[in-house]
């Protein structure tokens, strides 16, 4: 597998202006040694993210005046020897179905109710805060984290950096975006279907979905109530646990919320995985007539990568793993459909065109449906369970394909088309998607690793000690070309 | 408008059940109390906010 | 043995839902309903007869140690 070095670097870039493609923890070693501010860096970076939104869709709001004040308080403690960890003026981006004081929530929705979240942080956002963390603005969501993009809704249109004419995809789509392309150094976004690692798999980064419960989701627009998790985004599976150890632990105000000690992840990324069990589950996700062959070398290739530093691996099975995902999707649907009935029948038009009919589908199964794919996931947990007895991690692709063409996309194909990120929802499993190479056309390609419950130190030192022998993540869109379509 | 006989006729044909004809009024009856308790259940706003009472764990 | 096609299906199901939608809307429900339902009767599957659900109720949680 070779890796196309005319892309740009973030070691190339670091000479220039560009601290933004910096990853947190550089950043934050910057910050300390005084050779960038958090005003400067954030003002690059605001300027960065409005002049890109026409071309990219990154944002639905630019918070800039209170960044820079957030920005400005961090330089202040700095200055003054207070030092709230590594998050201290790091510019982030929030996702826009989530609470965040100084800004509305949209859920990129004429639907949600205006008044919702107001004045408010959701638990999350509130201990990013209280780190010294700087909000960049709200990123841009799928519609309720769930539909598809309608241009005559009036919102950012979101668009891959790597290819505006491919999907940036969702839920995510704004912080994928963001941290893709230097306007933000990391994010929140949720997931509760693929919607973290899917933009994280496409936009060339690192994306965590966390162990249910792991991180509160009070404060968050639902969206399936027993599957929606927060997670972090960012460049590395490092910047993950840096940002994890903050918004994890226990709150009250989130019933599903776990009560499970939180380790400071970050020290525990040592590079050491000698001894690591790798399960490699070939039916559907590595010999699925629809996963692309390069999308699978490229799994494999860093699946060997991590033998060579002395872990093993070895093919297995999971069994009824199609129907899995079609559990995640029909519990996903009575779900949420549950939250929008009344609206859908109220202001179906208010709704995007390629929301509502997914939606809508949750008026299509029964109670019973719902009820027996609960057992089916009962049944499917445990057989995970049992894998997971002789392995310490699992290794798939994380979709079937590269970032496809805006174009031939159709909510229906989610149907048909196999998908490797619902399942780890449906157990309820910490997974990481991160980067695993390029297609010969330059568009990124992603693994997913995937541990048992509250195993997220493994899953993120796995992907730390890949990381630590590639560049993938480093690596950014060429942007610059965007500011002459932006102007 | 499409009458609950109809839609009856939807969940049945569904759910792959044919009922003999003396069971189809009491049938029809159950129908509609359900279609009106659905109906009450998602009018009461003070729930409009509220997380289901059944929870999930990855650890079980 | 079926008697209603997916279209009656599709209608009658919408028409429960109160929802009205565009003819181009009902012929995508029209055309993704049997996959729909071939994928969610594929759960019902002979070894769950006795499996619980994985979503759990505890009453303790209302009354505040």
């Amino acid at each position: 597998m070779s890796t196309d070095l005319s892309m740009n670097s973030s070691a190339a870039d670091a000479a220039s202006h560009s601290h933004k493609f910096l990853t947190i923890a550089d950043a934050a070693a910057a910050l300390r040694d005084g050779s960038i501010t958090s005003v400067a860096l954030t003002a690059d970076i605001v300027e960065k993210a409005t002049a890109l939104n026409p071309a990219l869709g990154a944002y639905v709001t630019i918070t800039g005046d209170a960044a820079l004040a957030q920005a400005a308080a961090a330089d202040v403690a700095f200055a003054a020897g207070n030092d709230f960890g590594p998050l201290q003026g790091i510019p982030l981006a929030i996702k826009d179905i989530i609470a965040m004081k100084g800004a509305g929530t949209t859920a990129n929705s004429r639907v949600l109710d205006p008044a919702w979240g107001a004045g408010t942080d959701a638990p999350v956002v509130a201990r990013l805060r209280a780190a010294g963390s700087v909000f960049v603005g709200k990123s841009t969501t799928s519609e309720f984290a769930l539909g598809m993009p309608d241009a005559s809704k009036g919102f950012p249109v979101p668009h891959n950096p790597w290819d505006v004419e491919r999907t940036p995809a969702g839920s995510s789509s704004g912080t994928g975006i963001a941290v893709a392309a230097g306007l933000a150094l990391g994010g929140l976004g949720t997931d509760t279907g693929g919607s973290v690692r899917g933009p994280a798999c496409v936009n060339g980064h690192t994306g965590l979905k966390v162990t249910f419960g792991r991180v509160p989701k009070s404060g968050v627009v639902p969206l399936a109530f027993s599957l929606d998790s927060i997670g972090p985004m960012a460049r590395s599976a490092y910047d993950c646990a840096l940002l994890l150890e903050v918004m994890a632990g226990y709150d009250a105000s989130d019933p599903n919320a776990a009560d499970v000690e939180v380790p400071k992840y970050s020290e525990l990324l040592n590079g050491d995985i000698d001894g690591l069990k790798i399960g490699l589950p070939i039916p559907y996700f590595f010999d699925h007539d629809q996963l692309e062959p390069e999308v699978r070398d490229a799994v494999l290739s860093g699946v060997q990568q991590l033998v060579g530093m002395g872990a093993t691996s070895k093919e297995m099975a999971l069994p009824y793993a199609a129907e899995a995902k079609d559990a995640n999707m029909l519990i996903l649907g009575a779900e949420a459909y549950a939250y929008h009935r009344n609206n859908l029948v109220n202001r179906w038009e208010d709704y995007g065109n390629l929301t509502r009919p997914t939606l809508a589908r949750g008026a299509f199964y029964t109670a019973a449906d719902y009820a027996q794919a609960s057992r089916f996931r009962s049944m499917w947990s445990a057989e995970v369970a049992k894998a997971f007895e002789h392995y310490d991690v699992l290794i798939t692709p994380s979709a079937p394909s590269p970032a496809q063409l805006v174009k031939d996309m159709d909510p229906s194909q989610r149907l048909v088309q196999p998908s490797y990120t619902g399942h780890w929802n449906l157990t309820g499993l910490p997974a990481v998607a991160i980067p695993s190479g390029f297609t010969a056309s330059g568009l990124p390609l992603s693994m997913q690793i995937i541990g048992k419950p509250f195993a997220e130190a493994t899953v993120l030192k796995v992907a730390d000690a890949l990381q630590r022998v590639t560049n993938w993540h480093l690596l950014h869109p060429p942007v610059e070309t965007l500011y002459a379509t932006a102007a | 408008m499409h009458s609950n006989e109809e839609k009856l006729a939807v969940v049945l044909e569904m759910s792959g059940i044919t009922p003999p004809a003396e069971d189809q009024e009491a049938i029809l009856r159950a129908f509609s109390t359900g279609r009106e308790l659905s109906k009450l259940i998602f009018s009461v706003a003070q729930a409009r906010y509220e997380e289901p009472a059944l929870i999930f764990s990855a650890r079980v | 043995m079926p008697t209603l096609d997916s279209e009656a299906i599709v209608t009658g199901l919408l028409a429960a839902a109160q929802l009205t939608v565009s003819p181009q809307e009902k012929a995508t429900f029209v055309k993704d309903y049997p996959l729909m339902r071939s994928n969610a009767d594929a759960l019902y599957l002979a070894e769950l007869e006795f499996v619980e659900p994985a979503v759990t109720f505890d009453p303790t949680v209302y009354y505040p140690a």
